[in-house]
């Protein structure tokens, strides 16, 4: 690695950290505001949820309990949804730098540095993964109001939820050569993953379509309530690392004309 | 004596069904302004990226300061400075945040950079994507100018979007370096570009070197003549010249004794002006290409 290509990869991306700070609060504050008045209402609000079609009830993880409590209520709307579009999203934002430098033509400059493509490659992965860390301290600076006893659950999986999606972000980014393409890839990928853990809770004989998905294993209110799933963890975690390899290969062998 | 600094050994080059060098042999030695001279797409820049380790040559050799440039990217780098013909810059920063960057992962000093700034009046204080074209080809030029002890500088088409001061400016910078020892390499699609800078030329086409030499001995008393006249040019009347007719009214003659033939016959249209300059790439391409069709 070198320091000071990680530091610059890292400092470039700090507008956006600051504003993802403001903005992650917004939701959660009103989030948290709107669980109390829930709570108030009970009775109504279940009779509301029954009457919810069951996919809907699937797609978004939503339960009775989740309502009734603060924990479910951050882990049902916060971690269930927020992370993962965080994730998807920076994983998307991170990887498809690379291509974006590719696609507008300043990686040049940086492939002219005294840094081996390796150094350099490995620099930028691992202030990928500081940036992923700091965003879910940043996220778990809010959250962890209610979940405080259990943050280092939700953190583990999260962690190799973010790490498994970085991974195919950097490995798709190493074959792409624009940020659009990389972008489109992640979110396609991120929809089909979700379509299929909805298919396999909804439709009756499909349930087989759910270990085709992600979105079966990441299940931050189990996680909160029964401990973590370290086979899931140590799973995304290799199969992480296995993009990052993957990408690692093709940049040392990838010919980059000016 | 005088080491290579650059030494191309029947380099090839396929992009899919596309060769884009196509056994292209070339050795420029230490201290030498050498231009690489081509139309577009005739493997200039593909032979730049070559040099400068950023892509694999297919086939062939290349030795660049005694160092595989493919494989010793990084250890070369310490010793190259490279300035791109089409210059983009990271937008976000402010141009003396990515110089500063640049310097330091190069170990370059940093501490020169205001005083070229100065030099070359580049606004180093604003965000890069706020600059004009040839203000961020000059900090893309600084980049060049920081190293200091580069012993090899490669840049391709580096006075586009540079106005006439900047252009003269540089061409006396690189003048300088090369006189300290360094190597310029760089490749034009102008051959008066070449002309003014160079010791010696390799024009390319096709991914292959076409000639190879000084200036002089590659085009010898062969010069343009551009003219304007008031009436219309009946090219009959021109024989053995072969004008080529841009409008009209104007038109460009290449060839020897010019001044001598061509000038008094072109006189009866009424010149209203006439250029007279050194020949042109696309001559000298095409006496090329005459020449193997005669074959």
């Amino acid at each position: 690695m070198n320091s000071k290509v990680f530091a610059n990869a890292f400092r470039l991306g700090r507008v956006g950290l600051i504003w993802y700070a403001i903005g992650v609060m917004l939701p959660i504050l009103s989030g948290t505001l709107g669980q109390s008045a829930m709570q108030d209402q009970g009775a109504a609000l279940g009779k509301i949820i029954e009457g919810l079609p069951p996919a809907v009830l699937a797609m978004f993880k939503i339960n009775l309990s989740s309502f009734s409590s603060p924990i479910g209520y951050m882990c049902a709307r916060g971690l269930s949804l927020l992370w993962p579009i965080v994730v998807i999203a920076f994983a998307a934002g991170s990887a498809g730098g690379i291509s974006s430098m590719l696609e507008r033509g300043t990686i040049h400059f940086e492939l002219s540095l005294p840094v081996s493509r390796t150094r350099w490659f490995m620099s930028r992965i691992l202030a990928g993964l500081l940036g992923l860390v700091v965003l879910m301290l940043v996220t778990f600076a809010v959250l962890s109001v209610s979940v405080s006893a259990q943050w280092w659950r939700f953190m583990t999986l999260g962690l190799a939820f973010g790490i498994l999606w970085l991974g195919i972000g950097y490995a798709v980014a190493a074959f792409a050569r624009d940020r659009g393409l990389v972008t489109g890839v992640m979110f396609g990928l991120f929809g089909l993953e979700f379509l299929l853990a909805t298919l396999a809770s909804t439709i009756s004989g499909a349930g087989w379509l759910g270990n085709l998905s992600i979105w079966t294993s990441y299940t931050p209110e189990s996680v909160m309530n029964d401990g973590v799933p370290w086979g899931t963890v140590a799973l995304w975690t290799v199969l992480g690392l296995l993009g990052f390899g993957l990408a690692l290969w093709r940049w040392r062998t990838r010919d980059i004309p000016a | 004596m005088n080491q290579q600094v650059i030494q191309l050994e029947n380099l090839t080059k396929q992009y899919g069904t596309t060769r884009a060098l196509d056994g292209l042999h070339l050795q420029v030695q230490q201290g030498e302004l050498f231009g690489l001279v081509g139309v577009n797409g005739a493997g200039k820049t593909t032979t730049l990226s070559v040099i400068m380790g950023f892509i694999k040559a297919s086939s062939g050799t290349a030795s660049v300061l005694g160092l595989d440039p493919w494989k010793n990217a990084p250890e070369l780098h310490k010793e190259v400075a490279w300035l791109p013909g089409d210059v983009r810059l990271p937008d976000a920063l402010i141009g003396l945040e990515w110089l500063t960057y640049q310097a330091s992962v190069a170990n370059l000093d940093k501490n020169q950079i205001p005083a070229l700034a100065s030099e070359w009046e580049v606004p180093l204080n604003r965000p890069m994507r706020t600059l004009s074209k040839g203000n961020r080809q000059k900090v893309a030029l600084l980049r060049l100018l920081i190293a200091k002890d580069a012993k090899l500088l490669v840049l391709d088409e580096p006075t586009s979007g540079l106005d006439p001061v900047a252009q003269e400016r540089l061409l006396l910078a690189l003048r300088e370096r090369a006189k300290a020892g360094a190597t310029v390499f760089f490749s034009s699609h102008s051959l008066s570009e070449v002309q003014t800078l160079c010791d010696r030329v390799a024009v390319i086409d096709r991914g292959k070197v076409l000639k190879l030499g000084t200036l002089n001995a590659l085009t010898g008393d062969t010069h343009t003549l551009t003219v304007w006249t008031q009436n219309p040019i009946d090219t009959s009347q021109l024989e053995p010249w072969k004008p080529r007719l841009i409008s009209s009214t104007h038109a460009i003659l290449e060839g020897e004794g010019l001044l001598e033939d061509a000038l008094p016959k072109l006189m009866l249209f009424g010149i209203e002006r006439a250029e007279f300059g050194g020949m042109s790439l696309e001559h000298l391409l095409e006496q090329n290409h005459t020449r193997e069709v005669a074959r």
